[in-house]
């Protein structure tokens, strides 16, 4: 009479066959890539969503004052405005230029990038077959 | 070192690790579900959530637990999804039948046929306990369930086993 655990156990080693019959690591890969690019798709929403937002925000806080538009207080307080958001803008850029890189691609990095200088090029014609 | 390597955020570990851990992977979800595109489509999304959530592990040497608690979650949630799934597997749409296939023995093949039988969750303990070695600590971890539970669902499927084996005329047992 045979033990039923030894039995199960004996099965096991032939179990340890079953194995997948072909491998998912570039599937898997190209799965994480896709999820990587919408989770920077929705941060690029997120942050343009946010400036929207605090955009809308200073206009409508503001909304009376458009009537004074023209003194020489409200210009003060508009330019101050457009240089805050100007430089929250810059500093955005400046700070996220890696996750810019990754949302545009390579390609389109090194078109933005590439500048062919006419100097460089006048001079040394070898640098155009470049 | 691979899994440090991948909470680093390198894809090349993540290679290393399915060449290791795929095969159990598979054969946990092949606990749930039986369609090949299915299959395959689950065993993927697994090792995304791996990527995904591989910082969240804390302990290194847990990760085969930490692995197979994801897979066998997915396969759960793969079963809660809709009655098509199981409609599909019944008219055995692309039917997995391979493993029935690496055991050579007539009596092997039927006991695995009484093992398919049972209720999923003691499929999965008496699987992972006698096929994949794994302790019942580790069972406890993938299955979210308590040790003396695991060793209860153990002991009743052995016991329900051994019911459906007599009654194919099958010699008795010892337990």
């Amino acid at each position: 009479m045979e033990h039923l655990d030894s039995l199960l156990k004996e099965m096991g080693t032939s179990y340890q066959k079953v194995t997948p019959d072909r491998n998912f690591y570039y599937d898997v890969l190209k799965k994480v890539e896709a999820k990587q690019a919408q989770k920077n798709n929705n941060r690029i929403f997120g942050i343009i969503g946010s400036i929207l937002i605090i955009l809308g925000g200073i206009i409508f806080s503001n909304i009376g004052k458009f009537v004074q538009m023209g003194s020489y207080f409200s210009l003060y307080v508009y330019l101050f405005y457009g240089f805050a958001l100007m430089a929250f803008i810059f500093m955005g850029l400046i700070t996220t230029q890696n996750f810019i890189h990754n949302i545009l691609g390579q390609k389109l990095m090194r078109q933005i990038n590439s500048h062919s200088c006419f100097f460089t090029t006048h001079e040394n014609p070898e640098l155009k077959k470049v | 070192m691979m899994i440090e390597g991948l909470q680093k955020g390198q894809p090349d570990f993540l290679q290393e690790l399915m060449k290791r851990y795929n095969p159990l992977v598979y054969r946990i979800l092949l606990r749930f579900c039986r369609l090949r595109q299915d299959l395959d489509d689950l065993v993927q999304e697994t090792w995304v959530k791996v990527f995904f959530k591989i910082d969240k592990l804390k302990k290194p040497e847990s990760f085969k637990s930490w692995l197979g608690n994801i897979a066998y979650h997915l396969g759960i949630d793969y079963l809660k999804q809709d009655k098509k799934n199981k409609a599909r597997q019944q008219n055995g749409e692309e039917f997995i039948a391979q493993e029935a296939q690496v055991f050579d023995k007539d009596l092997h093949k039927m006991t695995y046929e009484e093992i398919l039988k049972l209720d999923n969750r003691y499929q999965v303990a008496l699987t992972l306990f006698f096929f994949e070695g794994l302790s019942y600590e580790e069972i406890s971890e993938i299955t979210d369930t308590k040790l003396n539970t695991t060793k209860s669902l153990i002991k009743r499927g052995k016991e329900m086993l051994k019911e459906r084996l007599e009654k194919r005329g099958i010699a008795l047992w010892n337990i």
